[in-house]
């Protein structure tokens, strides 16, 4: 049976006790480092200071604002005609070395055309060397939303798409990639921490035989677990929000409806993975050197590989499909999904099972390990 | 069972760990407010029956009574009761003792201003802010004792309070016992070492494989077991008429029928320059009864 009052005592124990352990602390503090780290990838390979934005829109409507809004502070150019516009980018999508990350003609009396049902076209040119995918994806998407803001509920637009700058099969390494990778993988290590943090937590009270003050007080064990899964939830999710902070300052945040859910469930599966681990190993250098190798195998890949930058490098590939048996996987998978802002209904709801059946798989087996643990613990 | 008189009541207690029984049967009645000592060598069984009484791990067969609650089936109940200082000194280091008392009050719902009355009692208020790591072994037996009285217990379990202490350290915790005991706390002690028993205990039990092999109190054990003897000083008169001193000590035993009538010869002849009584240590009284040396 659980006690709130005994719980927090735990959680608030544990936090302090996290705090005065330089090594533990430094160790929790590494993905914010990998924040900063990011930010210097970000300048050292962009190589681009301000994002501009070329649009021809006579009316001066606010669909010019919303679609710029995909970058960070662009510089908006209004060109004079539609063919100053066309003539930047290509007739034939041809220049490939225009300053101009997007271009936009809005045909004049835009709103007036769609009221009336004149499906008016919008024309977007895109560099793909100076937009990401999502943001690439994100542009209609805007627009279809501007336009049935005007005319609701059918579609009133049509939107011609261009992208100049196609990606090609050999892949390159650019600033737009890492935007899309960087968040996930940042995303997977915080949650990584918990690999590492209540190991720590549970296998320091064995120990220090301070575990043994805890079973002659009226706390029980899953108090104690409980409040140390507790200081490494908060731990993780205020991580990952900070962390989210920085390196979506050059994306948009995605589906976040999404992301909140998946990123919870992630936290779950580490968690208890983190307990399973803990209540196994005696010692917190065992437990830790496992949650290394483990954290490698299980989070690096798929954070890595389970997004676009995979579908380049493995496409359909058989280590592509191996990659699918690592459940960390499916967090990945589903993190891309909401950062992407993707409609993957099917897919999420895979992520979402395989999650929920691991962390229960997982729970199951910590509560066995932590009963068999406990007897052990009381006869030292 | 159940007296009200009565702090702990053990039936027949029983451990086995594989093929080990580590306490094989015991046992014995502990009064309300009295200081009582389980004294064995290291192995005897003396912390596994603690972590029974405390509800740690439950026993092969057998039962007891803590401050009126079962070990097993009352186990929560008891948690209440008994405040436990362990052998090990098994505090949060990087915590200050303050810290540590006040994580304390939230397990058991103790509002934090009994954290500076334990303190106090122990002597380490003004020490209350140092992180335990600054601590020597002595001022951490002190907050380990200052915890285990955060929630007011009943029983107090002392499992080897000594080990490890400095001469001026352990006199310091004995006296802290004392204090306890004289305020109406009972306490339990586990020791190796006989002097701490002999000093603090107001009944002890010896404990040897598992078994308690005799259970008294400290001078019924060393008057029943101990070798009595008298330790006889002598002056030889013909010797010290020449202007000489010549004094030499004889053990006598007060059983033997041929050292009485000796002791009485020389007490008509006016030799005996001075007569001391000597009891048994626990010591031997430990080794004449377990039949095995303590450490």
């Amino acid at each position: 049976m659980m006690h709130t009052r005994r719980i927090l005592a735990m959680a608030c124990k544990d936090a302090i006790d996290i705090v005065k352990n330089k090594q533990t602390f430094i160790g929790l503090l590494t993905p914010f480092v990998m924040g900063i780290v990011f930010i210097f990838l970000q300048v050292l390979f962009s190589g681009r200071g301000i994002t501009q934005v070329y649009i021809y829109d006579p009316d001066h409507s606010n669909i010019s604002t919303i679609v710029s809004s995909v970058f960070d502070k662009p510089e908006i150019v209004y060109a004079r005609s539609a063919v100053d516009v066309t003539a930047e980018f290509g007739s034939d999508r041809a220049r490939t070395n225009t300053p101009y990350a997007m271009g936009l003609i809005v045909p004049a009396g835009f709103e007036e055309s769609v009221r009336q049902g004149q499906h008016p076209q919008v024309t977007v040119y895109m560099d793909a060397n100076r937009m990401s995918i999502s943001q690439r994806q994100t542009v209609p998407g805007l627009l279809m939303d501007y336009a049935n803001g005007v005319v609701h509920p059918v579609p009133p637009i049509t939107v011609k798409q261009a992208t100049i700058n196609p990606p090609t099969e050999s892949y390159t390494f650019d600033a737009s990639t890492l935007n899309t990778v960087y968040p996930v993988v940042a995303m997977m290590f915080s949650l990584y921490s918990a690999l590492f943090l209540v190991p720590t937590l549970l296998i320091e009270e064995k120990e220090k035989k301070t575990i043994r003050t805890l079973m002659v007080s009226p706390a029980s064990f899953t108090d104690i677990v409980v409040g140390k899964s507790l200081v490494a939830l908060g731990y993780q999710l205020l991580l990952t929000l900070a962390l989210f902070g920085i390196v979506a300052t050059e994306e948009r945040v995605g589906n976040i409806a999404l992301l909140v859910p998946f990123l919870l469930l992630g936290s779950g599966m580490y968690l208890t993975l983190g307990l399973l681990l803990g209540c196994i190993f005696k010692t917190t250098t065992a437990a830790t050197g496992v949650g290394s190798g483990i954290g490698s195998v299980l989070i690096l890949l798929p954070a890595v590989l389970a997004g676009p930058f995979g579908q380049l490098v493995l496409g359909n590939s058989a280590l592509g499909q191996v990659l699918k048996v690592l459940p960390t996987y499916y967090i990945a998978d589903a993190l891309y999904i909401a950062l992407l802002n993707q409609s993957q209904p099917g897919r999420v709801l895979l992520d979402a099972g395989v999650l929920c059946a691991c962390i229960v798989a997982l729970f199951a087996l910590a509560v066995w390990a932590l009963r068999r643990q406990a007897t052990v613990m009381a006869e030292i | 069972m159940n007296n009200p008189e009565l702090m702990i009541e053990a039936h027949n207690l029983r451990r086995v760990f594989g093929k080990k029984e580590a306490v094989a049967g015991i046992s014995f009645e502990v009064r309300r407010g009295e200081i009582f000592g389980f004294l064995g060598p290291n192995g005897a069984g003396k912390t596994t029956t603690i972590r029974l009484l405390t509800g740690q791990i439950d026993p092969s067969a057998g039962d007891a009574l803590v401050a009126g609650c079962d070990i097993v089936r009352e186990r929560q109940q008891l948690k209440e009761q008994i405040g436990v200082v362990f052998e090990e000194q098994n505090l949060y280091e990087r915590l200050s003792a303050r810290d540590n008392l006040e994580f304390s009050c939230g397990l058991y719902g103790i509002a934090r201003s009994r954290v500076d009355e334990v303190l106090e009692l122990v002597g380490l208020r003004d020490r209350s802010k140092e992180t335990v790591q600054s601590f020597s072994n002595g001022m951490r037996q002190r907050l380990m004792i200052a915890r285990a009285l955060l929630h007011r217990p009943q029983m107090l379990f002392l499992d080897e309070p000594g080990r490890g202490l400095d001469p001026i350290a352990a006199g310091s915790i004995r006296r802290s016992i004392r204090q306890l005991s004289q305020e109406g706390m009972t306490v339990l002690l586990t020791t190796h070492l006989m002097e701490e028993a002999d000093q603090l205990c107001q009944r002890v039990a010896f404990v040897a494989d598992g078994h308690i092999v005799a259970l008294d109190t400290p001078r019924a054990l060393k008057l029943a077991h101990g070798k009595r003897t008298l330790t006889v000083t002598l002056a030889d008169p013909e010797v010290e008429q020449n202007g000489r001193q010549s004094l030499e000590d004889a053990t006598l035993s007060m059983d033997d029928p041929a050292d009485q009538a000796r002791l009485l010869q020389w007490m008509q002849q006016g030799w005996i320059r001075a007569i001391h009584s000597a009891e048994g240590s626990l010591e031997d009284v430990f080794l004449q009864v377990a039949g095995v040396q303590l450490v």
